[in-house]
């Protein structure tokens, strides 16, 4: 019984990584400016061809990401780049609420759910301090994740 | 642990050397067929400088301002026969008004395409308005435009309204047809500040960029 549990909760969470960064791949694809827009909004110390890099292909890079956990194909290469994303977003975020940046985080495209702009709920998602404790959360999910999938891969082998 | 380490380093440098390629080539591809795609150059900063008239205007009254008109990526929009040069500028190979129907949001105030605007802007005394938040100004805009997005405060609407007479021409524009900052911002300005002359442009920045694209196509061929 707690194999199954075990089993269920994996599936269920790469199920869940997996649409979430399509998700988030598709409201940045939507468009791209916007989400360049708010890479700028960071006011990272970066140079701006690599901002304007990260914008043309971090969404794709999401994407694959995502398609790839739903597809359970080269899975531990798509946890490792999800990892990789989640911690940058973790930084990312960190450092824009500590300085006290008062940005949307460009994550996620809310509209999609049928939430307006103006909502209390949509402003209290939108902020980079829920943004900070939801890419941390979802890079220990993916480590987690990640571990599991190794061991089962060690298992296999050995 | 050990175990594990060593299965990320044997299993995973090519499939992720892979993706990232394959997201590199993606980025690419889609930005530079999307016209509201980011593009991998910045286009160069402060070529042209065109001044007012250097008289004195009594409808707009320039002569006594610092206006000028800056035109980034001036090279993109030079046209025969004006100051920017003699670069000929491949326009209407998509009809404007097919390539970009009327905007979606509902406007009282006169539409005009891209190559309107830009035989407008010929004339210094028309001001284009770029009503975009500020990032998206920053990031890229037509070239002689300014900013002031429609969520801008009362303050810098009132700053705006102190620098530009109320019979500047006014030509607005956001994002693209779907945009409706332009249109919010040109009544506001219509009917808290007293403006009388404001068009819209309805396509907004991705109707100017693909007149980018197709004139850098033309000049290519």
């Amino acid at each position: 019984m707690k194999v199954t549990l075990e089993i269920n909760f994996k599936l269920v969470l790469r199920w869940f990584l997996g649409l979430l960064l399509i998700w988030a791949s598709i409201s940045k694809l939507a468009n791209v400016q916007d989400f360049y827009g708010s890479l700028l909004a960071y006011k990272l110390p970066l140079p701006d061809f690599f901002l304007r890099g990260t914008a043309m292909c971090l969404p794709w890079l999401e994407l694959l990401c995502g398609l790839m956990l739903l597809a359970k194909v080269q899975i531990q290469a798509a946890l490792t780049w999800a990892i990789i994303l989640f911690s940058i977003f973790v930084l990312a975020t960190g450092a824009a609420w500590g300085r006290g940046l008062d940005i949307s985080c460009g994550c996620l495209d809310l509209s999609l759910l049928g939430l307006g702009s103006e909502s209390e709920l949509v402003k209290v998602m939108k902020s980079v301090s829920f943004a900070f404790f939801r890419a941390l959360l979802l890079t220990v999910g993916a480590v987690y994740l990640f571990r599991q999938e190794t061991k089962a891969a060690i298992a296999k082998v050995g | 642990m050990p175990q594990i380490q060593s299965q990320i380093f044997k299993r995973s440098p090519l499939p992720l050397a892979a993706m990232l390629g394959a997201s590199l080539l993606l980025g690419v591809a889609y930005n530079n067929a999307s016209p509201l795609g980011v593009r991998g150059a910045k286009p160069p900063e402060k070529v042209v400088v065109a001044s007012p008239p250097a008289t004195s205007n009594s409808r707009t009254g320039y002569a006594n301002e610092t206006l000028s008109l800056t035109l980034e990526g001036a090279r993109n929009v030079r046209t025969p026969g004006t100051a920017y040069g003699n670069q000929t500028v491949a326009m209407g190979l998509v009809p404007a008004q097919a390539a970009f129907p009327p905007s979606m949001v509902q406007s009282a105030f006169p539409n005009l395409a891209w190559p309107e605007v830009q035989t407008l802007l010929k004339s210094p005394q028309n001001l284009l308005v770029d009503a975009r938040v500020g990032t998206y100004f920053q990031a890229e805009h037509i070239p002689g435009a300014v900013s002031l997005p429609a969520n801008s405060p009362v303050v810098e609407l009132t700053a705006f309204a102190a620098k530009y007479p109320k019979t500047t021409p006014l030509i607005i524009y956001c994002g693209s047809a779907s945009c409706p900052m332009a249109h919010n911002l040109a009544d506001l300005l219509g009917s808290q500040y007293g403006y009388s002359n404001i068009k819209l442009m309805p396509g907004g920045f991705a109707e100017y960029r693909v007149a980018q694209s197709q004139a850098e196509a033309g000049g290519g061929k």
